[in-house]
């Protein structure tokens, strides 16, 4: 069956599913290492002196001051130059997870610091200990102020997964293109290929507004 | 008075980072003991009060809390045992009044958490409050999450309660029930030290009174004589614009 001249549905759909499983694989991979390695470093930039907190800032603000594009490409080209091999896809991915690391880490270490002081000292006066006052005080009511900023930068994250197509990597919007250049038809693509990200994209927020509505407080 | 001496300061000094707030200040605390410690602010009161909870370090000087150095303590023994309620406070904002009042003797005292439910109702209908167990901090008034926070402290049983101008966030309508609820812990016999502006209050709950004046102990003794009779210019000064 031909939908879009040029195509059949069949191929269409294998298309399209080999793009999408690429970018769902990509933005898997980079939520859930990126998450890790973002909690990690914006919870070190909570407790470490102002010299380590400023060498881990310039690594940060350099990551998150240059286009994710540049740094894919850079990614891409870089192994080649010192003279070693790595899997394309593996290389994009490690930049993607190190760009969300390096925007969640803002998001964390902002939530941590948006709780008041007042916070720390009055459970420190109670006995609690570090962990205790991060796990039952500080991290419940720093939730509050990461989760939205955290869903941008996911969101942001899964719909940047993207770029990755210019370095060779076949995910969705690149399987798009490909499906073009056969149909020279790009406007039903573009809407079939937005309509995939929306899918993915939509539920999270949804997910999101629940979870936000969850941590309010004083309502259980 | 049982004669019991409690709380020490060994000409105590402190400095936030380079600035002097406590310089050389000595005090004696028996057990039982209600102080008034009063001053103009930036004279070092709460921060005083932080360094006996160890909130803070000092920089020199002793502060022996039953019969021992504080820095001989864990801190967890200090916080156990030395109550402090804040100017704002406080109360965590995430969780109900009753898990403000039980999470800390559940999760640093490992007490059951029947037993710490049955202490923190107990200790509500004392502040009057047994009603809003359910609440939470946002829908209560400054006075009651004061008395909340009372009742959170004392929930940890404390030998000696640290109050740091308790009163001074709260409209004025709204000062009394908390002083009637500092009242009654001071009838009970709990060693007290009072940071506050309320003079008549001092006067009349407080056995003893300490003037502060710029981070040294400006004057300090029995509160009645002390009010009446201020030996020191600076005391006379100050309680001529307070009262």
């Amino acid at each position: 069956m031909e939908l879009i001249s040029g195509v059949n549905l069949k191929n269409l759909i294998f298309m399209l599913k080999t793009g999408l499983t690429t970018t769902i694989y990509l933005s898997i991979i980079a939520l859930t290492f990126g998450t890790l390695v973002g909690f990690i470093i914006g919870w070190l930039r909570t407790i470490v002196n102002e010299f380590f907190d400023g060498i881990i800032l310039i690594f940060v603000d350099i990551i998150r001051s240059t286009p994710l594009i540049i740094q894919l490409l850079i990614a891409y080209h870089l192994p080649g130059f010192l003279g070693f091999d790595i899997l394309t896809i593996l290389a994009g991915s490690i930049v993607i997870v190190l760009y969300f690391a390096a925007n969640c880490s803002q998001v964390v270490k902002a939530g941590i610091d948006s709780v008041a002081f007042n916070q720390w000292r009055a459970s420190k006066s109670l006995g609690f200990s570090y962990f205790q006052q991060m796990r039952y005080i500080i991290l419940p009511q720093a939730w509050r102020a990461m989760i939205p900023s955290y869903t941008g930068s996911a969101l942001g994250i899964i719909k940047d997964t993207s770029l990755i197509s210019v370095i060779g990597v076949i995910e969705l919007v690149r399987s798009g293109q490909i499906i073009i250049s056969r149909t020279l038809n790009p406007l039903p693509i573009w809407f079939i290929v937005g309509l995939i990200y929306f899918i993915v994209c939509w539920p999270l927020s949804k997910m999101s507004k629940r979870l936000e509505k969850k941590v309010q407080f004083g309502k259980k | 008075m049982a004669g019991k001496r409690i709380l020490e300061l060994k000409n105590v000094n402190k400095r936030y980072d380079n600035v002097p707030v406590l310089k050389d200040v000595n005090l004696v605390v028996e057990e039982g003991d209600v102080w008034a410690i009063i001053g103009p602010s930036g004279s070092g009161k709460s921060t005083m009060l932080y360094c006996i909870n160890s909130l803070e370090p000092i920089q020199s000087g002793e502060i022996i809390f039953q019969g021992k150095k504080l820095t001989d303590y864990n801190k967890l023994e200090i916080h156990e045992s030395i109550g402090i309620i804040f100017q704002n406070y406080n109360l965590f904002p995430h969780l109900s009044v009753l898990d403000n009042i039980t999470l800390a003797p559940y999760k640093v005292k490992k007490k059951s958490l029947n037993q710490c439910r049955k202490k923190a109702i107990e200790l509500l209908e004392k502040v009057g409050l047994a009603h809003k167990k359910d609440a939470f901090p946002h829908e209560l008034s400054g006075g009651q999450a004061q008395r909340i926070a009372i009742a959170r402290s004392l929930a940890m049983e404390p030998k000696i309660m640290l109050y740091d101008e308790v009163t001074s966030a709260l409209d004025p309508e709204l000062v009394q029930g908390v002083l009637e609820v500092i009242k009654d812990l001071v009838r009970e016999g709990m060693t007290s030290l009072i940071v506050t502006h309320e003079i008549p209050f001092a006067r009349e709950c407080t056995d003893y009174c300490l003037f502060m004046d710029d981070g040294k102990v400006g004057e300090s003794g029995p509160t009645k004589q002390l009010l009446k009779n201020p030996k020191n210019a600076r005391t006379k000064e100050f309680l001529e614009k307070v009262l």
